[in-house]
């Protein structure tokens, strides 16, 4: 199955950038491991609002639950694909 | 010049020469428990209640729930102003599901922020517990970076800000020094124990472009929020030029006819030496002009002070009942000082009475250190003087040396009457003794009188002085028979001499009369002597004119 995501960049701020580069490249590994949209809080602020976001960049996964939030660059590989496919999927 | 706006806050907009810079940031630091929340909160209200200003409350630790619930005690009707759209409280709380890895920025926050403000129309904003923000970002450049961002953005967003910072809780110390760089007003909240009692405090650690008072300011948390316990220097004291009587005839008279009205006045003394008495007598007066009067007195029921008080003919019970004297009995270890002071002043605004007790003001500077006493007292005699209250303070002095140990307490440099009363043993007693040690404006008498206590209240006595010994009591009295004495004896003594000055006048008088008498018999006799020279001169005469005649002598 595909997961659903929304990762919530600040513009063209360099760890929102960071964030979204890491991303690619993981999901780009897993082989499409779901679908990803990517929101600019600058640009709708409301939106991100209403998900609750207030710090970026944020990774939010809806699919697969549990909905989970991931802050930060996305650095580390292991913590991102963990979060990306939870260990109960396979 | 930095445009200020004030805070609302009690005593904080004097310290802070107008209040938080306009537009700017301004950084709330403490400990837990010590008051930031509450502060910044605060501010909000006032301002949303004051100059309908809306404001943005991002909470970073407590649920908005929460946070209200905990608020709505305050009296600023929180939940209402949120209800208004006055205030609006964001959750930024991370959910507990929320996991982390590098780093985050603060661009995508502030834009946010930047949005909701316009969205709310909010001139005003608080970061609550934004340390926990800050830490997220661990490398120190980017962390300064970030923080130049923030504060340049809340600028340009014409937002006026609180940010709050935690001194001592998790993670390192970074986040407060970098952002007491950056900001331009920062104010610390500290909470320390003074023995067993709280005191919190409040210090404006930095202020750029205001020439202000660094020092530490007791703060008091009460039912209406945070009071900065300081009277402004510059405010304006009632002056009088009347005075009032102190119920005491003779005392007037030695301070040069009264205490001015709206003056202070400390009476100092042992235990024992009717303090309580002498303040209660210049209440009985105050009521009986038909004034208002505020006793408060430490550790000792109103009860008792009416009934001892009735002892010596003073009836402050009529004077409760008729609504002109309320008395206020509190416990100098229930509350620190500051909540103490708090207290009597709200009672005093509400009450507004012409003549305020304090009875003794070492109890109310008892809870909180000497520091803090001094600024509290201070800040009592403002407030008591721009309310062009007469307010007596009683002092307990129980060491050897009264006049060092009193000034200590700061309150007698800011009396502006001082009475001292003092025990004087002599000869197997001990009689009270009153001096009048400053009395401000007023000729005043140098001189000490015995204080005594009659069943027709408290009367002054000359003392007798003598050859440099003041007498009182039974060595006055008795020196006074001995003066009696004397003064009878010499009366005896002149009537005496009267006596026999008169008796030898008498005598002398007898004696004129004895030599009148002889000189008249001794004159007598001159006289008889004097007739029979001429009769016998006569009968010679005549006796040779018979001879002749017989002789038949022829004539001449």
């Amino acid at each position: 199955m595909s997961g659903k995501f929304e990762l919530y960049v600040a513009g063209v701020a360099i760890n929102s950038q960071t964030a979204r580069r890491n991303l690619e490249t993981a999901m780009a590994r897993m082989n499409g491991g779901g679908e990803v949209e990517v929101i600019d809080v600058l640009a709708d602020p409301k939106r991100a609002l209403a998900a609750g976001i207030l710090l970026t960049p944020a990774l939010v996964r809806r699919q697969p639950k549990p909905v989970g939030m991931l802050l930060g660059t996305l650095t580390d590989h292991e913590v991102l694909l963990t979060f990306i496919r939870p260990a109960d999927t396979p | 010049m930095i445009e200020r706006k004030p805070t609302g806050i009690r005593g904080l907009d004097a310290i802070l020469c107008g209040g938080i810079p306009v537009d700017r940031a301004t950084l709330v630091l403490g400990g837990p428990g010590a008051g930031k929340t509450v502060l910044a909160m605060q501010m909000l209200a006032n301002a949303a209640i004051g100059d309908n200003e809306r404001g943005l409350f991002v909470s970073f630790e407590e649920a908005p729930d929460d946070l209200i619930a905990h608020l709505q005690g305050f009296g600023w009707g929180l939940s209402q102003l949120v209800a208004d759209g006055l205030i609006t409280i964001i959750d930024a709380r991370l959910g507990i599901d929320t996991e982390m890895t590098g780093s985050i920025e603060l661009d995508g926050f502030l834009g946010m922020m930047a949005a909701q403000a316009q969205a709310f129309g909010a001139t005003r904003l608080v970061l609550d517990g934004i340390d926990l923000l800050l830490a997220m970002q661990p490398d120190r450049g980017r962390l300064l970076q970030q923080l130049f961002r923030l504060v340049g953005t809340l600028r340009d967003l014409k937002l006026t800000t609180i940010l709050t910072i935690k001194t001592d809780g998790l993670g390192g110390n970074l986040p407060v020094d970098a952002a007491q760089y950056i900001v331009d007003c920062v104010l610390a909240l500290e909470r320390r124990l003074e023995g067993d009692v709280s005191v919190a405090t409040l210090r404006v650690l930095k202020a750029r472009g205001a020439p202000v008072t660094t020092n530490r300011f007791p703060l008091a948390i009460t039912e209406a929020g945070l009071e900065l316990l300081y009277q402004d220097v510059n405010s304006a004291h009632q002056v009088f030029s009347d005075r009032v009587s102190s119920g005491v005839e003779r005392l007037d008279t030695m301070m040069g006819g009264g205490l001015y009205r709206g003056t202070t006045a400390l009476i100092s003394g042992a235990p024992g030496t009717a303090k309580t008495t002498l303040a209660g007598a210049m209440v009985d007066a105050a009521c009986r002009r038909g004034d208002r009067a505020l006793f408060v007195s430490f550790d000792e029921a109103e009860d008792q002070i009416v009934r001892n008080l009735a002892s010596v003919s003073l009836d402050l019970g009529h004077h409760r009942q008729s609504g002109l004297l309320r008395m206020v009995s509190m416990r100098s270890a229930s509350a620190s000082a500051q909540q103490h002071i708090h207290r009597l002043r709200t009672v005093a605004e509400e009450f507004q009475p012409a003549m305020l007790v304090i009875d003794p003001i070492s109890a109310l500077v008892k809870g909180g250190g000497k520091v803090i006493a001094d600024s509290l007292v201070e800040m009592l005699v403002d407030f008591v003087k721009s309310q062009g209250i007469t307010t007596i303070f009683t002092a307990l002095i129980e060491g050897s040396d009264p006049e060092r140990e009193i000034t200590q307490t700061h309150v007698s440099t800011m009396a502006d009457t001082w009475l001292h009363l003092t025990f004087v043993a002599h000869g197997g007693e001990r009689n009270r003794a009153l001096s009048v040690v400053k009395s401000r404006g007023s000729a005043h008498s140098s001189q000490v009188r015995e204080l005594i206590l009659t069943d027709r209240g408290p009367t002054l006595k000359d003392v007798y002085s003598s050859g440099g010994h003041v007498l009182m009591g039974t060595a006055r009295l008795e020196r006074e028979n001995a003066d009696m004495a004397e003064q009878l004896r010499s009366r005896f003594r002149r009537q005496h001499e009267r006596v026999r000055v008169s008796a030898q006048l008498d005598e002398l008088k007898a004696r004129i009369a004895l030599l009148t008498a002889e000189m008249g018999a001794k004159q007598a006799e001159q006289m008889g002597l004097d007739d029979f020279d001429r009769v016998m001169a006569e009968r010679e005469v005549a006796a040779a004119g018979s001879v002749l005649v017989s002789r038949s002598a022829d004539g001449r």
